[in-house]
């Protein structure tokens, strides 16, 4: 609160405050009109207290002298009045006729004003029957039997009647008793109004002012309204009444006085304001001068540090040293600027060699790591392809079998280590890439059961799933990489089992927004002493257990991908009666519909017997000649393809235009340009723009197949080369030629 | 005489029973009961009816005179008022009396108005003494004193002015007696002397005082603190024997020191032996009183006896309880033998005063407080 306040005055200040003189004005002019201010206004206040102190004392003087002045009247008309009802000559009307005839109505009359009270007057017989009266006895009409009840209770009586025009009376019954028989026999009866106008005369210089009966609304209307009474003391025959005036005061005099004095005071105040302002601005102006050309002097250097500025005005001020002050600044200002500068540029260029070493150093464990992927998978390309080649051969004897297939076996052991090293070294260094996609879990789920099916059934474990109810659920993945975890669950789930056993996968939607993939298992178990360090690379189980192949590395390295993917891996297991690994992915709202993958399952199945009798040329560009051997001799098991290969970019280019293949496999590192390249040339020359381009490498960052698949490659396999992916490939294309449908294929991911 | 069973016929009397020290409405009322007594005891009227007394009370307040009448008037069955001592009740009720057709019996009140007004009928019918009659019997009085100049001490009412009438009339008449001048009292006036006084300076040698019992004693009273020299005679009308008039003063002697004379129209001592015994015989049975001496208030007692067998009379001439029938037969009674005196025929047409100034003498307050006349 107190912030917001101090803010919202600073910004009402800011525009003023920019000037030195202003706030050199406002510190002098701020006070000064604060105390004026509050001076002003307590004076004012006080005047006003004290003049409205003054009237009210005046009401109240003023009321309490009309007080008296009503007081009098009504002690003189009630003492009058009284004093008639007792004169015997009066009384004596109520037993002689004539006299009340001749001198009563006069006498009577004599008192029709009484003091400027205009009474009227009645002798009333103890019936309250008119004896004689000084006005239209009929006024009293109303109140005869109140006037016979009070005669013969015998008690002189007063009271409030309503006077007809509006006005209130007092009626007053001053009882005759006969002293003989100490009754009521008759009264003096009169009544005279509470007006009082009558009773005050000059109603102007008091407005509003009212004699009134005691508990009256009238009075306690003005009271309410603030206003002022005062009882009346009256004779004892009205007390009774309780009288009361009241005076509703006017204050407008008050407020106009106040006005005027207020007026007067804030243009004296102004003035001074004004004086005071201009004197502080005044002064304030003499101290600004030469401060801001100080301001200046500094805004140049500020501006440019090599400014010249004008010479000093040889002040012996505060000033004076001030500017002194100033310039010896400044010098040792450019003096720390040269040397600053010349440590600058030594730190930048020890920087730039330190990045540039940085750049280089990452650069080449991106560059071993590609090597590295490279080079190993060359070499294991040849033994698997050519231990695939000799395993499909018939003529094989079961002891050269049993060894291919042991070659076989470790070949791809080998494949599988060092594909997990070389992703668990990338995701170590960071450079691992993963691409997040919306990923329909069925499909990757079906394709890692077709997948490991195969091995399953050969440890005659079985392996089914039941995920069909979730078919259509996504998750946020990439693809490949949540198929390489689940493949290293279910692959677990087999290798950690016993025969006759069970692996299914599951999926549990639940009602969160993730989704969970189980891979069930009823195999060893894990012991509890295991369980913590199983996510730690090269921690295996069964290591003891020669049987069981592995490295270690898998849990470890599902663990770092799903920790890309925003996911979780975990287990539960109890020894000796199974595990359950699972996987936790983010799930998207919503089912999608069927992917590409499974288009390109079903094409799979297309049958190669059906385009077998065609001509069908496949160019490879590769310069190893070990591959082009083992493409070879892979394409013979295909009859009717015919295999033509130039070993560079340029060759291939010739070859393409000239024979105008079927189908181009492509290797992307070609000695004298990029496959990328040779592609894009492809696409230009109207002979061979059509023509499906495979690529054929060993980089199998998944970046890079990204990569080829947007540049227009129709499928991008990576080596060792999966000869059945390739065969497929072969036999899809194959099928195709001979319907016109070719042009239109999309591309088939790998 | 078997005794009357038919529907009573009421005769009101409207007094100032009320009023303090007063004996004049008592006194009437049993000189009516009597009379109504001995009436019933005949028979009663119109040949079987009872008559019967109703009373009500004016406390001398002419309001409350005319609210009775008023009152009384709506029955039909009452034959008449019987009014009180006071004049100014009885003036005042003459409108309220005419406008009703109520006939009015006056035993005491004696303002010349009472009979003289201008009704016509008149339905006023007074046995009893008046002013006109009273006043010359009172200056003749002092005259046979040998006083030359008397004073008026007067009540300011039309009873006080009807005197002075009189006493004006009187005095032009006569060439030894003057009047020195007149003070009028009021009611409820506390005191008298200084009016008595003024008389005196003036050179009043005798005061004729017109008041009430009340008045009158006080003025007594007051009287008894002045010395002997200036004692006059007081030559009283007869208001003061309406009340406890000795009762009142603050020392009962008092009276003894003064030459106090007050004018009558009836005495039991005076009248018929014979008449009195019978009717003190049955005041005996009826009042448990049996000597003269114990009625106050006499001429109230002996007029309204009277009167009441007067209209007994009347009644029976007209056969009805018709009041303007009764009026007229008022005016016929004839040769009724009363206890006041021997009536011829007591009112006629022109003539509504049964008593004539022949009748009025003078008497005095003995030392036991009783009334008896003069020689």
């Amino acid at each position: 609160m107190k912030l917001a306040k101090e803010s919202w005055g600073q910004r009402l200040l800011a525009p003023l405050q920019a000037r030195l003189e202003n706030r050199v004005a406002l510190a002098v002019a701020v006070p000064a009109v604060v105390f004026i201010g509050v001076a002003l206004v307590i004076s004012n206040l006080l005047l006003t207290q004290q003049i409205k102190a003054g009237v009210e004392a005046n009401y109240h003087q003023d009321l309490a002298l009309r007080a008296e002045r009503i007081s009098g009247v009504l002690t003189a008309v009630t003492g009058s009045m009284s004093t008639l009802a007792h004169n015997s000559t009066v009384a004596n009307g109520l037993i002689d006729s004539i006299g009340r005839e001749t001198y009563l109505a006069p006498l009577l009359g004599g008192f029709r004003n009484v003091l400027g009270m205009p009474v009227q007057i009645m002798l009333a017989d103890f019936l309250g029957g008119t004896v004689a009266s000084n006005v239209d006895d009929r006024i009293f009409e109303p109140y005869r039997a109140w006037i016979q009840a009070t005669i013969e209770a015998g008690e002189t009586q007063a009271r409030i009647v309503d006077g007809g025009d509006g006005g209130q009376m007092i009626l007053v019954v001053d009882v005759i008793v006969y002293m003989r028989t100490h009754s009521g026999e008759g009264a003096l009866v009169y009544m005279f109004p509470l007006q009082p106008d009558i009773l005050i005369g000059d109603q102007g210089r008091v407005p509003h002012l009212l004699l009134s009966a005691h508990r009256s609304p009238s009075v306690d209307e003005m009271l309410a309204r603030g206003g002022f009474s005062e009882s009346v003391a009256v004779p004892a025959v009205l007390a009774p009444l309780g009288l009361q005036i009241a005076v509703q005061p006017d204050f407008s005099a008050v407020d106009s006085a106040t006005r005027q004095t207020s007026a007067l005071l804030a243009l004296g105040g102004s003035i001074l304001l004004a004086l005071v302002l201009l004197v502080a601005h005044w002064s304030g102006k003499r101290l600004a001068l030469p401060l801001r050309n100080l301001a200046e002097n500094a805004r140049r250097i500020g501006d440019d540090l090599w400014s010249e500025l004008p010479a000093s005005g040889d002040r012996n001020d505060e000033i004076g040293v001030l500017d002194n002050a100033l310039r010896a600044m400044l010098s040792r200002l450019r003096d720390l600027y040269r040397t600053l500068e010349a440590r600058v540029e030594e730190r930048t260029r020890q920087l730039n060699q330190a990045k540039d070493e940085a750049e280089h150093a990452n650069s080449a464990k991106s560059d071993f790591l590609s090597a590295m992927s490279h080079e190993l998978r060359t070499p294991l390309n040849a033994v698997l392809g050519f231990a695939q080649l000799m395993e499909m051969d018939p003529h094989l004897d079961s002891g050269h079998r049993a060894s291919v297939e042991q070659i076989l076996g470790s070949g791809k052991h080998l494949l599988a280590l060092v594909t997990q090293l070389l992703d668990l070294a990338r995701i170590e260094s960071g450079i691992m890439e993963l691409t997040i996609n919306e990923v329909r879990v069925m499909d990757v789920i079906d394709e890692c059961v077709s997948m490991m099916a195969p091995v399953a059934l050969r440890q005659q474990i079985d392996l089914r799933m039941s995920c069909a109810a979730k078919a259509g659920l996504c998750v946020y993945a990439d693809a490949t990489r949540l198929r390489q975890c689940l493949l290293n669950l279910i692959s677990n789930a087999i290798k950690y089992n016993k025969p006759g056993g069970m692996v299914s996968i599951e999926c549990d939607a639940g009602e969160t927004d993730e989704l969970r993939i189980l891979v069930r298992d009823n195999g060893i178990g894990i012991p509890p002493e295991r369980a913590g360090d199983l996510f730690q690379k090269f921690s295996r189980l069964g290591r003891e257990a020669s049987s069981i192949e592995g490295a270690g590395i898998g849990l470890a390295l599902t663990r770092h991908i799903m920790h890309l993917m925003s996911g979780e891996v975990g287990f539960e297991s109890v020894e000796g009666q199974g595990s359950t690994f699972w996987l936790n992915l983010r799930r998207v709202a919503g089912i999608m519909g069927v992917s590409t993958a499974l288009q390109g399952n079903a094409v799979r199945g297309v049958s190669s017997r059906q385009a077998a009798d065609q001509e069908f040329t496949v160019l490879y560009v590769e310069d190893n000649p070990v591959n082009l051997m083992l493409v070879e001799r892979v394409l013979e098991l295909r009859p009717g393809v015919r295999l033509i290969s130039a070993h560079n970019a340029g060759l291939g280019r010739e070859m393409a235009r000239v024979h105008r293949p079927a189908l181009v496999l492509l290797d992307i590192q070609l000695p004298d340009k990029s496959g990328y390249e040779l592609l894009a040339e492809l696409r230009q020359l109207p002979e061979t723009a059509a023509i499906p381009v495979v690529a054929l490498s060993a980089a199998a960052m998944p970046a890079e197949i990204e990569r080829a698949v947007a540049s227009g490659f129709y499928a991008y396999l990576t080596k060792p080369l999966r000869i059945n992916e390739l065969l497929a490939i072969v036999d899809q294309l194959r099928a195709l030629t001979a319907t016109p449908l070719l042009g239109s294929l999309s591309g088939m991911r790998s | 005489m078997s005794a009357p069973t038919g529907e009573p016929v009421y005769v009101a009397i409207d007094a100032e029973f009320g009023l303090p020290h007063s004996t004049s409405a008592q006194s009437i009322e049993r000189g009516a009961r009597l009379a109504v007594e001995e009436i019933n005891r005949q028979g009663g009227v119109l040949q079987g009816r009872p008559m019967q007394i109703i009373t009500t009370d004016n406390l001398s307040m002419p309001a409350r005179g005319i609210h009775n009448i008023s009152e009384l008037s709506r029955k039909s069955d009452v034959v008449a008022v019987v009014s009180g001592r006071f004049s100014p009740v009885v003036l005042e009720t003459l409108q309220t009396l005419e406008k009703n057709k109520m006939i009015n019996l006056a035993p005491w009140s004696s303002a010349d108005g009472i009979t003289e007004n201008k009704q016509d009928p008149n339905w006023v019918f007074r046995l009893s003494l008046k002013d006109g009659y009273a006043m010359p019997v009172m200056l003749q009085h002092a005259r046979g004193k040998g006083v030359k100049k008397v004073g008026l001490l007067l009540t300011n009412t039309a009873w006080g002015r009807s005197n002075e009438a009189a006493a004006k009339r009187y005095l032009a008449t006569v060439g030894d007696l003057v009047s020195v001048g007149t003070a009028w009292y009021n009611w409820r006036d506390k005191s008298l002397i200084d009016k008595y006084q003024n008389l005196r300076k003036e050179g009043a040698e005798a005061i004729i005082l017109v008041a009430n019992d009340d008045e009158g004693a006080t003025l007594v009273s007051e009287m008894s603190a002045l010395p002997k020299d200036q004692l006059l005679p007081i030559i009283s009308h007869w208001g003061v024997t309406g009340g406890n008039f000795i009762g009142q003063m603050s020392n009962p002697g008092d009276l003894q020191r003064l030459d106090f004379s007050v004018v009558q129209s009836f005495s039991l001592f005076r009248a018929d032996p014979g008449k009195v015994a019978r009717v003190m015989k049955l005041a005996k049975e009826i009042f448990d009183i049996s000597a003269p001496e114990q009625i106050d208030a006499p001429v109230g007692f002996g007029q309204a006896y009277d009167l009441v067998h007067i209209l007994a009379r009347a009644i029976n001439l007209a056969g009805s309880t018709e009041r303007a029938r009764i009026r007229d037969k008022l005016e016929q009674v004839q040769h009724y033998d009363g206890l006041v005196k021997v009536f011829k025929q007591p009112f006629s047409r022109k003539v509504h005063d049964a008593l004539v100034q022949e009748d009025i003498f003078m008497a005095a307050y003995d030392a036991q407080g009783v009334i008896r006349p003069l020689p």
